[in-house]
């Protein structure tokens, strides 16, 4: 039963990638020669190439921040933190993808399979693999310069146990958003109750990027050093149960860790499996209300409108929303510290602020296009061309970063470090070069749809190999022109004293590079059809 | 007029249609019918301006669908084999949003969409999120929003999947009266029946060919047969199913 039911976790992982790839990827595909398993393997590895990024990035950063006796510990918990939420986040999109696609419809009636278990091995065959990759290399390493053999088992063993949590996590956010996004509250009660949504959201992920800046200031911390009543709280002492065990009674604490983790992983499975089989069994929620409100009926502008339908199907699927603000959470942890380290000046600042766009840039396009999902086919039959139904993922997409590169600097104005001059200079350039970097990116990405393309996902613009060439084409297009001012200022100065002068050089160039690339965006965009006809 | 001339489609795989042409004049209800596979939701979706054709020409009511697709769009309603709709939108916002996008004037608006909403009988469930509605009541949406902008070409490609037969009445009883407008109807269908009933011509293709087309009445002379069923069966080479039938019950018994 157990044999069956892997092989069709693994069928499962196929149809997932194929359902991503059908229509888009068939000429891709023909075209580079390419069979459907050497693309997904392509995005396999580009998926461990992106994770050891962003972990040696988190680690590295952090490491070199406070190098004390603690940080090691430290390291090892905001990565395991990591790796839960990036497992709850895989969890959510893989699981998301399988039901709008009914790719586990078909294997619900088939005997001898129980369809929770099916799914939970696949997640697990599709998640635990690309993370091991990733995470035994780190592990060995530790092994090797801590020389600690140990460790590397203990590693792999909570690197288990987070990534089951992971998938409880994401079996839980996708039963909870499951039965908000189509259900519609009346009147206040649908405001209050996203409100307290969005904002327990927010509130969670502020305590964790706290908690990561600095764990002393929260009341329950015991990373460093081996704590009696720590050793009793799983939850927060995985380090010092895992690394600082120097006699029989820590061990014995330690192990009491490693049981209530343990037995918890086991019961995350079965509740994984419980919310599982509930999200893909249920049938759809019907609402009571009746009838539009009066004036809701009234027809708009094409822009208008457009920009509404955007923003609905964005903001009502929990998968795009958290898609769109994950990138944001997670580059927040690395911009803020730098930012606000008193060795930085305007310049310094300049490049640290860079990484926003870059990372917004990258991922907004991609995110705004697949939002369309099964949609796209009705916008096909529209009389819309590319400028317009462009337009409206970029003008939603500028709304979105300014309002959260604004928070950003008011953050780091409060400061009081920087001139608020300086700090205007620094927004206004980094609008600017996201601007010209979306426009580039949400064009290249428009480039990979086609009239015989009948859904749009993630895969569809190349999965995590897309995003990577993205991420890459965005980091370059928005570095070059720095440095090449920067270059320019030095060899007429042999200095970078003048820090406001150089960022004011950033932005004004930056500025007519966002002029040059509106100008061939429109002209580019401008009546043509959205999809390339095949 | 809709015209084709020398039409062909080709994908990197293979040849969806071949060498067709094909008129439809301006007040006919033209039914397009083959088996699965044989180029019927191509040619409606070269129709609509969706796709390009890879040789030939098409022109809607004059215009190339090439070279002023937004015009063919503008004029065209087009509901597709499966309504693939914006899930996250209630009826009313994805109605609206077609209709902005089409530029229909918001007193038209209203009224039509009322009068289609407690047509289809959705005029309760109208604030419904799409992602929440049956197969049957998405075609249904997806019709509506075909027809909101009153267009002067009609697609559709097997839009009575799904739908209870009082909405399949109130469709084709619609589309009878726009035809009398001037207005012109094309659709593909499986069942044969409404195809016999209400197109005023059909054709039928075969791999991507038009193997025969003319009235009802041309056909059912040409092949002696006395229903479009028949017909269909013996132009596309399955008039003698029997064998098949007999081997598939032996095989289950087995």
């Amino acid at each position: 039963m157990i044999r069956d039911e892997f092989s069709l976790a693994k069928l499962i992982i196929r149809e997932q990638r194929y359902f991503s790839l059908k229509g888009f990827a068939r000429k891709t595909l023909r075209k580079n020669g390419r069979s459907l398993g050497s693309y997904v393997r392509t995005n396999y590895i580009a998926s461990i190439i992106s994770f050891s990024i962003l972990s040696i990035g988190l680690s590295g950063i952090k490491y070199l921040e406070s190098p004390t006796g603690s940080t090691l510990a430290e390291v090892i918990v905001v990565l395991f933190f990591y790796l839960l939420l990036t497992g709850g986040y895989n969890a959510l999109f893989f699981f998301s993808q399988i039901k709008i696609g009914n790719i586990a419809e078909y294997s619900m009636h088939l005997p001898n399979v129980r369809i929770e278990r099916t799914l939970t091995l696949s997640f697990l065959y599709y998640y635990a693999t690309s993370t091991a990759f990733v995470v035994i290399p780190a592990a060995v390493g530790y092994a090797i310069i801590y020389r600690d053999p140990t460790g590397f088992f203990l590693i792999m063993f909570w690197v288990a146990i987070y990534l089951i949590l992971g998938l409880f996590l994401g079996s839980i956010v996708l039963i909870l958003s499951g039965e908000g996004i189509f259900r519609r509250k009346k009147g206040s009660r649908r405001y209050l109750s996203t409100a307290l949504k969005a904002g327990f959201a927010i509130l969670a992920f502020l305590l964790f990027e706290a908690w990561i800046y600095d764990p002393s200031i929260l009341p329950t911390t015991y990373f460093g050093s081996f704590s009696y009543i720590g050793s009793l709280l799983p939850v927060i002492n995985v380090a010092s149960t895992s690394f600082y065990v120097h006699s029989w009674y820590e061990a014995a604490a330690a192990s009491f860790s490693f049981a209530i983790y343990a037995i918890l992983a086991l019961l995350s499975i079965r509740g994984s499996e419980y919310f599982l089989l509930k999200f893909f069994t249920r049938p759809g929620k019907v609402s009571k209300e009746v009838t539009a409100p009066s004036g809701y009926v009234h027809t708009s502008g094409i822009g208008s409108s457009l920009l509404r339908k955007d923003t609905a199907i964005v903001f009502r699927s929990p998968q795009n929303s958290i898609m769109l603000f994950f990138p944001i959470l997670l580059s927040i942890p690395v911009i803020i510290p730098f930012a606000l380290a008193s060795n930085f000046n305007a310049l310094g600042l300049y490049y640290v602020m860079l990484e926003f766009p870059v990372i917004c840039a990258s991922f907004f396009p991609i995110i705004m296009l697949m939002a369309e999902g099964k949609g796209i086919t009705s916008v096909f039959s529209l009389p819309l061309d590319r400028l317009r139904f462009l337009g409206s993922k970029f003008y939603l997409s500028i709304i979105i970063f300014s309002v959260a590169s604004i928070l950003i600097i008011i953050i780091v104005g409060f400061t009081g470090r920087e001139p608020l001059f300086s700090l205007a200079i620094t927004e206004i350039s980094i609008v600017c070069g996201f601007v010209y970097v979306l426009i580039i990116n949400l064009i290249r990405n428009a480039d990979h749809i086609n009239d015989a393309v009948t859904i749009l996902n993630f895969d569809s613009f190349g999965g995590n190999m897309g995003l990577m060439i993205t991420f890459a084409r965005s980091l370059l297009l928005l570095l070059i022109p720095a440095l090449a001012v920067d270059t320019i200022v030095y060899l007429r100065y042999f200095s970078f004293s003048n820090s406001t002068l150089i960022i004011g050089l950033d932005a004004f160039v930056n500025a007519i590079i966002m002029v040059a690339i509106v100008i061939y965006g429109r002209r580019n965009a401008s009546g043509r059809a959205i999809a390339a006809y095949t | 007029m809709i015209e084709l001339i020398n039409v062909t489609k080709e994908y990197s795989d293979k040849i969806a249609l071949s060498e067709i042409n094909l008129q439809v004049e301006p007040g006919q209800i033209y039914g397009i019918l083959g088996p699965n596979g044989s180029g019927k939701t191509t040619m409606l979706k070269l129709i609509s301006s969706i796709i390009k054709p890879t040789s030939g020409s098409i022109s809607v009511l004059g215009h190339d669908t090439v070279k002023e697709n937004n015009v063919v769009k503008s004029i065209t309603g087009y509901v597709p084999e499966t309504p693939a709709l914006y899930e996250s939108m209630s009826i009313w916002e994805y109605l609206r949003f077609i209709a902005s996008v089409r530029k229909v004037p918001s007193v038209q608006y209203e009224k039509r969409a009322t009068e289609f909403l407690k047509a289809f009988e959705l005029d309760q469930t109208s604030s419904d999120y799409i992602g929440n509605l049956s197969f049957g009541t998405r075609q249904k949406v997806a019709i509506i929003a075909a027809l909101i902008h009153d267009p002067q070409v009609i697609v559709l490609d097997e839009a009575m999947n799904g739908l209870d037969p009082r909405s399949s009445k109130i469709l084709k009883d619609l589309l009878a009266r726009i035809a009398e407008r001037g207005k012109i109807i094309i659709f593909s269908t499986h069942i044969m029946e409404v195809a016999q009933r209400l197109c005023t011509r059909l054709s039928i293709l075969y791999a991507g060919r038009i193997v025969d087309s003319g009235t009802f009445e041309e056909l059912e002379k040409k092949h002696s047969e006395g229903t479009l069923e028949d017909i269909f069966l013996k132009v596309t080479g399955s008039e003698d199913l029997d064998p098949t039938v007999n081997s598939l019950a032996e095989s289950m018994r087995q």
